[in-house]
């Protein structure tokens, strides 16, 4: 959008004018309007947003029947995220991310035999205690068609540095009814243990990552849109856990995803439906599925949307329950099982003028008896409470 | 479709002449000669896309989706109502809001007192009365549809419908490919992309005491000017000028300016901003559009110009005395 100047005249440029609060009021209601729903040309955002969030992750102790030595209290992690996102002139936006994790417990460090003969999980000795910041910086360019952003994150944390750098792009159709999306990431992560509660074999190792995004979401009508995409992914270093006992993991792992999902909004209902499905493949042997329904239910200033969450896997080849130490590649992480899951979790959000506050709270339960796929139940399979909350404030 | 354009030799033009909504309105269209039958169709789309507002808003149809929910007054009866006319009713409530209820649709009633076309005061007895009818609160919406409270109350888009049709002609053309383009509805315009050559489009603001005169041109690109005031309509009363613009809350004329011309990317903001300013008396239409931070101009009773867009051009061509 531009009024160009004549070069004799000082005719304000609206690209250079600043939206007033009473024409962002009139233009919220203007784009509820039927003749304004495909002008969306990308544009940074108006306002300087701020926003604190904070969530807790909790483990569920490990049951007495699968329980061989160590501590049964597994990981709790808290979370504490501030980010900062604002416009620079008419064309730019940066975004900055600071993320801490602060995790305690205990972590199964390999499966046994029990006195009765089934398999159980001897879990690190004693709480283990770490801390890990992420810092990222994203710097955006949009024009009339599309948007371009370049992000640098940098994670640290006692055992573990990383660097990662990612370029996204995306661009719409002419009718904007069309939106490509491509992005590519590269990150290089150092893995140096330290000996704690658990002895460690290795002093320094390194992961290398690629990956690429191709995705492409389609508007349908006024009320749907669907979206496609499909993502490769490429590590090569050391990609066993340092902390398993017993893991010896290929030192390269390509994995694909093919990803889709649909919004209806119902305006009779002032709800939309959110169906979701993911599938993913690897050459290690693992594959999965994840479906996800959710439903947003929006009222004045509030939105509710419980959803519902299946997730489904095969185990890696190199698995089992009790680690085979005679093959090349072996590992007992319940992670790498075959396994199903079930999410179910609530997400509110509510907006008062210019501060908008969030919260969620989720049950995860997984279950080797749950799973599309055949795979002995790893012990260890864990399940999760995770609440969070966050509030942001956006002004000029 | 229409971008192949950018080379001018090979640009042609479409335009489509008509009238809708009580006045003249013209589309242009710049586009590569190969598109030339499309371009006729999609003219056509935009008359009928109007046509078809014009036959739903309009309050001088019986037939009317509006002239249905005025014959309902005071019945208690709701009448359904679709979707964008919910969104229009809700971009009514907003502007209402901010402007303090001087921007009132069910103002249109205390049109009986006053006779501008003759340029005359009527009979002001009647205002109280009037008065009472008029009031955006009285216009009752819920999930079944929408009912005015009182009977003998009106609803009028008048004071919008012409912009977000505008609006929606240009989102048509757009829909259709042509991205160089545009849309005059009496006054109203939006701009559509550049022209082919990549030049802005140019619009003139016209003197509201000469229309066929211009008081300020204009480059627009991708974006809209709407104007509100006309200076043929008003009415003297003890030798001083009112418009033909009536307070909600007074009943009577407002005393301020002959035409008010604001530039949004929006017509429809651009001629609710417009409106409202006209709505206030001198002081306070500054006020609003120094508010509303959008390029203006505003034309008085005795023809001075004010506003960012005046300063379009030297001081001396702009007075038309």
């Amino acid at each position: 959008m531009a009024v160009i100047e004549r070069g004799v005249n000082n005719t304000p440029s609206l690209t250079t004018i600043k939206r007033s609060p009473l024409v962002r009021t009139l233009g919220a209601a203007v784009a509820a309007l039927p003749a304004y729903q495909s002008t969306n040309a990308d544009a940074p955002p108006e306002f300087t947003e701020v926003g604190l969030r904070y969530s807790h992750y909790s483990e569920d102790s490990l049951s007495e029947d699968k329980f061989i030595a160590g501590a049964r209290g597994r990981y709790d992690i808290d979370v504490t995220q501030l980010w900062i996102e604002a416009p620079i002139g008419s064309s730019w936006s940066i975004a900055v991310d600071v993320q801490n994790d602060s995790m305690s417990g205990a972590s199964p460090w390999f499966v046994g035999t029990q006195i009765d003969g089934n398999p159980g999980v001897i879990m690190s000795g004693a709480s283990i205690y770490d801390n890990r910041v992420e810092v990222g910086a994203t710097t955006r360019y949009f024009w009339a068609d599309g948007n371009a952003g370049f992000n640098v994150t940098q994670s640290k944390e006692d055992d573990y540095e990383a660097w990662a750098m990612a370029f996204d792009v995306a661009w719409n159709s002419d009718d904007n009814s069309r939106t490509w999306s491509a992005s590519a990431s590269t990150s290089n992560d150092k893995v140096e243990p330290v000996d704690g509660n658990i002895p460690v074999f290795i002093d320094r190792e390194d992961i290398d990552t690629a990956s690429i995004y191709f995705g492409v979401s389609q508007i349908l009508s006024s009320t749907a849109i669907v979206r496609i995409g499909l993502g490769y992914t490429f590590s090569e270093g050391y990609l066993s856990d340092p902390y398993k006992l017993f893991d010896a993991r290929p030192d390269e792992h390509s994995r694909t995803a093919l990803s889709g999902g649909y919004r209806k909004f119902f305006p009779e209902a002032q709800g939309a439906i959110q169906i979701d499905y993911r599938y993913y493949s690897d050459d290690w042997g693992t594959d999965s599925h994840t479906a996800e329904i959710a439903w947003q239910q929006n009222f004045d200033r509030f939105a509710l949307t419980p959803y519902l969450r299946y997730y489904s896997q095969r185990e890696a080849d190199f698995f089992s329950v009790i680690a085979d130490l005679d093959e090349k590649f072996y590992a007992d992480d319940f992670r790498l099982s075959s396994y199903g899951a079930m999410t179910v979790g609530l997400r509110s959000s509510i907006q008062i003028g210019e501060w908008q506050m969030e919260g969620q709270l989720e049950r995860y339960e997984s279950d080797n008896d749950w799973g599309l796929y055949d795979g002995e139940a790893a012990p260890a399979l864990v399940n999760f409470w995770r609440a969070t909350i966050g509030i942001s404030w956006r002004f000029d | 479709m229409a971008s192949a354009g950018v080379l001018t030799n090979s640009t042609i033009v479409t335009e489509h002449t008509f009238k809708v909504m009580g006045g003249p309105a013209r589309l242009v269209i710049e586009h590569a000669p190969d598109h030339a039958a499309s371009a006729r169709v999609a003219c056509q789309a935009v008359e009928a896309l109007l046509r078809d507002l014009e036959a739903r808003y309009s309050r001088y149809r019986e037939d009317s989706l509006i002239s249905q929910i005025n014959r309902l007054a005071g019945t208690g009866k709701l009448t359904t109502v679709d979707e964008e006319t919910l969104a229009l009713l809700e971009f009514c409530e907003r502007l209402w809001e901010q402007s303090q209820g001087l921007f009132d649709p069910t103002a249109g009633i205390l049109r009986q007192v006053w006779d501008f076309s003759r340029g005359q005061q009527g009979d002001v007895s009647e205002l109280p009365n009037l008065l009472g009818k008029v009031s955006w609160t009285k216009v009752v919406q819920s999930e079944e549809g929408i009912a005015l409270s009182d009977a003998g109350m009106e609803l009028d888009f008048g004071g919008i419908v012409k912009e977000y049709g505008a609006d929606k002609a240009a989102q048509s053309l757009r829909d259709s490919g042509f991205n160089h383009a545009l849309i005059e509805l009496a006054g109203d315009i939006v701009a559509v992309g550049n022209k082919c050559s990549g030049a802005p489009w140019q619009v003139g603001i016209s003197d509201p005491d000469a229309p066929s005169e211009t008081l300020v041109t204009i480059e627009l690109s991708n974006c809209a000017l709407a104007t509100s005031g006309d200076y043929q309509r008003f009415i003297e009363i003890n030798g001083r000028r009112y418009s033909h613009f009536l307070n909600p809350h007074t009943g009577w004329p407002v005393e301020g300016a002959a035409s008010v011309s604001v530039i949004s990317d929006s017509c429809l903001t651009a001629g609710a901003v417009a409106t409202v300013a006209c709505l206030n008396a001198s002081e306070g239409a500054t006020a609003w559009l120094t508010t509303a931070g959008l390029p203006w101009l505003r034309v008085e009773q005795a023809g001075e110009c004010s506003g960012p867009l005046a300063l379009a051009h030297p001081a001396d061509a702009i007075g038309r005395n």
